[in-house]
């Protein structure tokens, strides 16, 4: 087993998680992954299967998933992981509650092409000639809403507090304490927590880990925030832009590279090249819902160029100043987006600068968004897709990152966000509405 | 010389360089002919040919001219009380070099007015080099090469003219490039090519552009690389590239160095003073900096001044007079307060790091430096005897 900062340990084999189940009387056990649109599906057993769940004997049935439809193969077999069983924090009716995070494989035993956790797992396991020991930290902002009976919920907030704000009487600060502590009971290393730009917005920065934990934390938050914020009558949103006027809700990855220092500097380089080379295809994957593209604005330091930078608040790549850099972040991704999909994109996009020794420019200083157009062509910086539909695209043009997905993943995930591009163009907006009906 | 001498000598010249003689051959038959030494320089200040008695000819005319940064068409004496001429190696505008002519024998002072009377057989010889020089060793017009060497000289009038002769020899041109001078470093003579061989090679995939050809030409122990940069970030990443060289070419070979200078991104028929600035960074790099690195002209912020200024009188006077003192201390008492002082600053004033360097105490350090200040009536904390300092500091290095 090894341990977390909360000084708990996860289980490392089965038989770590059996034991854990019996001595903390588990009553059922959900079987957790994510679909290829990254929500998280479940199926739950009773803690007496979980013996047969950890040797691969529990299916479903993959054809009622999104992107797991596959002609006549439908029945999947749920492959969990050990290392993540957790006791959730709250006891369901009947006792203890547990989950472990799965894998998916057909029915013969070889991996499902379609499982976004393998998609990951391969795509590391690929990077690991060149970046062995590749981590990765996460910066998750999110709002907390009044909870509203309707059938959307509200976007009415519980406080008025801003960046860093300390408040005493904030429900707010009260969930995401409880949230925050919910993770650490269930093994999930928490570096930071604070009040974001906007008034009901959080953030929750993870302490860096391999780059499936880091994915595997982001599912593991959104569920344990909802619920969290349930008991404290406010409703969790990983929703990119919930409002408007107000900052949106980012996911910034810092990846952590190991290498001897000597090498870091240029690795660091091509690494960064990378990503802002495939940035505008990695957008699809990182920005994955029609609503992502209102939050990729020219305001509330968004990132819109592609473009990096020591200093600057709002460019799309950020690299600390240090010797050696200590630490690369991306800042477009959103937190509704498929994490093992956008970590395997992000991953092999940077491995792709280093093969190709790519190089990313000089980094820029002041704002990006005072940048002319000019300036922008001087210095080869290119403007990320303005829309779901225009990024699908520029996914559909470059190689590395549908490489990184693979033919099924890519395929399933275009089909599935042509059709939501489709249903949002069709849609009549209430702007429309507002804008057009009386006037013509 | 006679005019008929003259006559004889300007056919001997037109022989020689019709039977492929270069400069060294036509050096060799101004020395025959006139009986004084002679040399011939590149622009660049590297030693293209010797000729003649050998004993008075120095290393280089460099520090002997008093406007070496500005060459003009007319004959220079040497300073310094030292006997000789040199005259600018020109086609059109542009200076290809310097030829230089010294006594036969350095002791004797020869009689006023005696060179004068060669300045014609000078200027012959300088016009003879001048068009081997520009034409290139690979001998006429049709190789790539010879029209980067074209382009270095200033042959084309407009962009046009350039254009179309690079066209005609299947070379794909950028609007804009960037200057990049490579030389291995610490490599015996037998080494030289296969070194030369292996940084060509690797800079050829450092630089490579998909937009356009890069150009190359050997200029001495130097790999002169000019790279395509349409754009500004195509010029930051020649940069970023070119910074990274050392460390690539070590992977490759471990016992390779190199050292280098980059210049600016210039407009393709300004590509003579991004060269420029390319081997004035390689100058600075090596002299300020010690080998192994390749500095960017942009980046050296008041250096290229003080090394355009570094060989004169006047610079050269102030840099001796304000480490005159600690030199005096050191050679008295065999201390290193100027070795130091040297140190201190290029440990950015980290008395911890100075004092590795240095294998002492860092309490030996603060001792050293409160000497100096005594001896030099100095504050080294104030700024502007830190500035004092660093300038002498600064042009003594340049001047090597």
């Amino acid at each position: 087993m090894h341990s977390t900062d909360s000084g708990y340990k996860r289980p490392a084999a089965k038989r770590d998680a059996l034991k854990i189940a019996k001595e903390r009387n588990v009553r059922f056990v959900r079987l957790v992954f994510a679909d290829i649109l990254g929500v998280s599906k479940n199926v739950s057993i009773p803690a007496g299967e979980l013996d047969a769940a950890l040797d691969g004997r529990v299916t479903f049935d993959g054809g009622s998933i999104d992107g797991f439809v596959r002609g006549e193969e439908l029945d999947m077999v749920l492959r969990p992981d050990p290392s993540t069983f957790a006791l959730y924090p709250w006891a369901s009716g009947d006792g203890t509650e547990a989950r472990l995070l799965c894998d998916i494989s057909m029915p013969d035993g070889s991996p499902f092409e379609g499982c976004p956790r393998t998609t990951l797992k391969r795509a590391v396991e690929e990077s690991r000639a060149t970046l062995p020991d590749a981590a990765a930290g996460l910066e998750v902002e999110f709002y907390l809403f009044e909870s509203h009976e309707s059938e959307y919920g509200s976007t009415r907030t519980a406080d008025v507090g801003s960046y860093f704000d300390f408040s005493a009487n904030d429900r707010g600060e009260d969930a995401r304490n409880a949230i925050v502590a919910a993770l650490q009971s269930m093994g999930v290393a928490v570096a930071s927590a604070h009040h974001e730009h906007g008034p009901g917005q959080h953030e929750i920065d993870f302490a860096a880990g391999t780059l499936l934990e880091a994915a595997d934390n982001l599912l593991t938050l959104r569920t344990i925030a909802k619920h969290v914020a349930a008991r404290y009558g406010l409703d969790a949103t990983f929703m990119p832009k919930p409002l408007e006027d107000r900052a949106g809700s980012g996911l910034h990855v810092d990846f952590r590279m190991e290498a001897p220092e000597a090498e870091l500097d240029d690795l660091t380089l091509y690494f960064v090249g990378g990503l802002l080379a495939h940035a505008p295809a990695a957008t699809a994957i990182c920005n994955a819902t029609v609503n992502s593209y209102k939050r990729l604005v020219a305001a509330w330091d968004a990132p819109i160029y592609t473009v990096w930078s020591q200093r600057s608040a709002n460019a799309l790549v950020r690299v600390p100043p240090a010797r050696p850099p200590s630490h690369v972040e991306i800042r477009s991704p959103d937190p509704a987006c498929n994490p093992y999909l956008a970590l395997a994109v992000l991953l092999r996009a940077g491995i792709d600068g280093i093969a190709c020794r790519t190089l990313p420019g000089d980094p820029l200083t002041g704002s990006t968004y005072e940048l002319s157009e000019r300036d922008r062509h001087e210095r080869g910086i290119g403007t990320l897709p303005k829309s779901l539909r225009q990024a699908i695209v520029e996914l559909d043009r470059d190689r590395v990152v549908r490489a990184a997905l693979g033919d099924h993943v890519y395929h399933a995930f275009r089909d599935a966000k042509l059709a939501e591009y489709e249903r949002y163009r069709r849609a009549v907006h209430p702007w429309e509405h507002r804008a057009y009906l009386r006037l013509y | 010389m006679t005019a008929e001498d003259l006559v004889a000598f300007a056919e001997s010249l037109a022989r020689i360089a019709a039977t492929g003689g270069g400069a060294t051959a036509l050096a060799a038959q101004l020395a025959r002919r006139t009986g004084v030494g002679v040399l011939v320089e590149d622009a660049q200040w590297r030693r293209l040919a010797a000729a003649g008695p050998a004993a008075g000819v120095p290393g280089t005319v460099r520090d002997l001219l008093a406007a070496a940064a500005a060459p003009t068409p007319s004959i220079q004496r040497l300073m310094d009380g030292r006997a000789g001429r040199a005259l600018s190696i020109r086609a059109g505008e542009a200076h290809l070099g310097y030829l230089s002519i010294f006594p036969s024998d350095p002791s004797q002072q020869p009689a006023d007015g005696e060179f004068d009377t060669l300045e014609h057989a000078m200027r012959l010889t300088a016009s003879a080099i001048a068009l081997e020089l520009a034409r290139g060793p690979a001998g006429g017009r049709g190789s790539p090469r010879t029209f980067w060497e074209q382009l270095e000289a200033r042959a084309y009038h407009d962009a046009t003219a350039a254009r179309d002769d690079a066209a005609a020899r299947g070379i794909v041109l950028a609007t804009h490039y960037v200057a990049i001078d490579i030389e291995p470093e610490g490599i015996g003579e037998t080494r030289v090519a296969a070194a030369r061989a292996e940084v060509r090679s690797l800079a050829r995939e450092a630089f490579h552009s998909g937009e356009a050809d890069l150009g190359a030409l050997e200029r001495g122990a130097s790999l002169l690389f000019f790279v395509p940069c349409n754009r500004e970030i195509d010029a930051a990443n020649a940069r970023t590239a070119a910074a990274l060289l050392p460390r690539g070419l070590a992977k490759r070979a471990e016992h390779l160095r190199i050292g280098g200078g980059v210049g600016n991104r210039v407009p393709l028929l300004s590509l003579h003073r991004s060269i420029e600035q390319a081997a004035a960074a390689l100058a600075i790099a090596r002299r300020i900096f010690g080998t192994g690195r390749v500095a960017v002209y942009d980046d050296l912020g008041a250096y290229p001044l003080l090394l355009e200024g570094a060989a004169t009188p006047a610079l050269q006077e102030f840099a001796r007079r304000t480490l005159a003192p600690l030199r005096a201390y050191d050679e008295k008492h065999q201390t290193e307060l100027e070795r130091t002082l040297k140190r201190y600053f290029a440990a950015r004033q980290n008395v911890k790091v100075a004092a590795a360097e240095l294998n002492v105490h860092r309490h030996t350090v603060l001792y050293r430096l409160r000497q100096i200040n005594e001896i030099c009536s100095c504050t080294l904390d104030d700024i502007h005897d830190q500035l004092t300092f660093r300038m002498a500091v600064a042009i003594d290095a340049l001047n090597g």
